[in-house]
């Protein structure tokens, strides 16, 4: 019989690999992130990129391009999808629900609304996207969590409502694009999620929150693992169970909301990129919440990159793409028969 | 050791203990037996501090339970509840959440806390399956992992609910001898058992209830001398050497 390799990286145990994992993510979201930067309607090579970065020409138009819309994209696209991955896997965490993420229970849908309302009841004042959708975001976790808290909801019957509570959101939201066409934050895009068209201030202002969130989570990983032994447990061993998961809903608010703040409503990143992460990591999340969160930017940045010269001369929203994926695989999970938990 | 003092608590509007006192005193085992819903379950949650009492007092070596810090209290006593999801970790990982009470902030491990975790490991016989999942581990195994666990946070006091459900007779053998070697660690072991015999067989001490409350506590010869367990259970108790055994009351 065949010896597997020893250093084969799937055939070593889980725990042994961890690290060389880490690393190749990490190459793989620097390589998505090169790509992005030369590809589009126009191909650059890395050269004359570096080239046109290095002379500073203001009127050069590579460097405009570089500058105004690859560098934004890539850093929205990148932080996006680290941010709304580590917010899925939190929420996953939170509510031991292999189903939830940030999509699927309206933590995007608020913080999309919230940020729609603040446009429109106070436009152009700054920093207030970011501040509104992280509101919204927080919000609504916390109303989802209190209803599967109190109201003792299933697995499935918590993301029925989930999907509810995102349904009433979302409307909200078309109402005050068909009201007032005039507030919004490049409409049409913003409900499909996508990244044309996003600038360097918005994702700076949405900057704070993320930085905060991801810090607020590698914290509470420890705390967070405790939880997985189920409420009794935890609380036996000291875990302040309440706290560590409004904590934890904090950060995943944080992440959301200030990604939805210049991204839109992208779907399915924060459900498919945990799953993957954890396959690859296994659940300990000291380990998990980084490979998620770079792996997530790696992902959103491949489709991004997909988006744009799939179908090019014309660019398909990059939240269309995502659903395709997501979508069927929310029904693998829906119908896998494991009862939605995370650790079964 | 762990002294209950008319303990009284419920849940919702529904009371479930009613003036219960009783005390389990140091490096003795206590068992809690009694007819489904007497309150077992309840009364070892409200000792691990999970339940709040409606009156009376559970004191744990001479102190209010109400007086611990959440963390203060987990270094005193160790609770495993009866009823969990089996999460996908390896028994190393698990046996190492024994010691989060003792964590900093930055919740590592110390050189101090490994070697908790191993002894902890070693004194229940699954430091060889350190590196396995949980998941792969048969139900008596896993208990011993959850033991081990126990025993790595390091406290004086153990609350087992139900430890040997669920496992086949051998392995619950098995597992009560392990918890009553405790003793030599000096660890004072409160837990509910649904087993008569293992009760009477383990036990230095059992406390007797029925409808929420304490009716009889005392070592095992005195209840069945009294023929209180008889009694409240419906059964014949018979006895032979050290072991016992339960029969059906005549005329069932």
């Amino acid at each position: 019989m065949p010896v597997l390799p020893k250093f084969s990286i799937l055939t070593r145990p889980c725990h042994e690999r961890r690290g060389a994992v880490l690393l190749l993510l990490t190459v793989a979201l620097c390589a998505a992130a090169l790509l992005s930067l030369r590809w589009g309607s126009q191909d650059y090579s890395l050269a004359r990129l570096l080239a046109a970065l290095a002379a500073g020409d203001r009127e050069d138009t590579v460097w405009r391009i570089l500058v105004h819309v690859r560098l934004p994209r890539t850093a929205a696209a990148l932080l996006a999808g680290a941010a709304l991955a580590l917010a899925g896997a939190l929420i996953q965490a939170v509510l031991n629900n292999a189903m939830a993420s940030p999509n699927v229970i309206g933590v995007n849908a608020g913080a999309g609304f919230s940020a729609m309302l603040a446009a429109l009841l106070f436009p152009g004042a700054s920093g207030t996207a970011a501040l509104a959708s992280f509101l919204g975001a927080l919000l609504t976790a916390l109303f989802i969590y209190l209803l599967a808290a109190r109201a003792g909801l299933s697995r499935t019957s918590l993301i029925l409502a989930g999907l509810a509570v995102s349904s009433m959101l979302t409307a909200g939201t078309n109402a005050i694009t068909l009201l007032s066409p005039e507030t919004v934050v490049g409409a049409s895009g913003f409900l499909l999620g996508g990244f044309s068209g996003v600038t360097m201030g918005a994702v700076c202002g949405a900057g704070g929150y993320l930085l905060l969130g991801g810090a607020l989570a590698l914290l509470l990983a420890v705390d967070l693992n405790v939880l997985q032994l189920g409420e009794e447990s935890a609380a036996g061993l000291g875990l302040h169970v309440v706290r560590v998961r409004f904590l934890a809903s904090l950060a995943a608010a944080l992440l959301a909301g200030g990604a939805v703040s210049f991204c839109g409503l992208l779907g399915f990143v924060g459900l498919l990129v945990p799953h993957a992460a954890r396959r690859l990591m296994g659940e300990d999340n000291r380990w998990l919440f980084p490979a998620a969160a770079l792996l997530g930017g790696a992902f959103v940045l491949a489709c991004d990159v997909l988006a744009r010269v799939l179908f090019a001369p014309f660019e398909v929203p990059v939240g269309i793409l995502m659903s395709l994926l997501g979508g069927p695989f929310f029904l693998y999970l829906l119908l896998r028969g494991k009862r939605g938990r995370v650790h079964a | 050791m762990l002294e209950i003092r008319q303990a009284a608590a419920g849940y919702g509007r529904e009371q479930v203990l009613r003036q219960v006192s009783f005390t389990a005193p140091a490096g003795e085992v206590t068992t809690l037996v009694g007819p489904n819903g007497c309150g077992k379950t309840t009364l070892l949650r409200a000792a691990a501090g999970q339940l709040p009492l409606w009156s009376g007092q559970i004191l744990l070596e001479g102190r209010p339970l109400p007086d611990y810090s959440r963390k203060e209290l987990a270094q005193a006593a160790a609770f495993m509840p009866q009823v969990r999801d089996v999460p996908a970790i390896t028994v190393e990982a698990l046996v190492c959440h024994g010691r989060f009470p003792y964590l900093g902030f930055s919740r590592r491990l110390r050189p101090e806390d490994r070697r908790a975790v191993e002894g902890a490991m070693e004194a229940v016989g699954v430091a060889q399956w350190a590196r396995r999942d949980l998941r792969e581990l048969s139900g008596g195994q896993r208990q011993r992992v959850y033991l081990a666990m126990a025993l790595a946070q390091d406290t004086r006091l153990i609350l087992l609910d139900e430890p040997s459900t669920y496992l086949d007779p051998g392995r619950q053998f098995e597992l009560l001898e392990l918890i009553a070697g405790l003793k030599g660690r000096g660890k004072t072991v409160v837990m509910v058992l649904h087993d008569l015999a293992h009760a009477l067989r383990y036990s230095g001490q059992i406390v007797l209830m029925d409808g929420g409350r304490a009716v009889q506590c005392g070592p095992p010869e005195q209840l069945l001398s009294s023929g209180a367990l008889e009694r409240v259970f419906g059964v014949r108790i018979g006895r032979a050497g050290e072991n016992f055994y339960v029969a059906p009351a005549a005329g069932v």
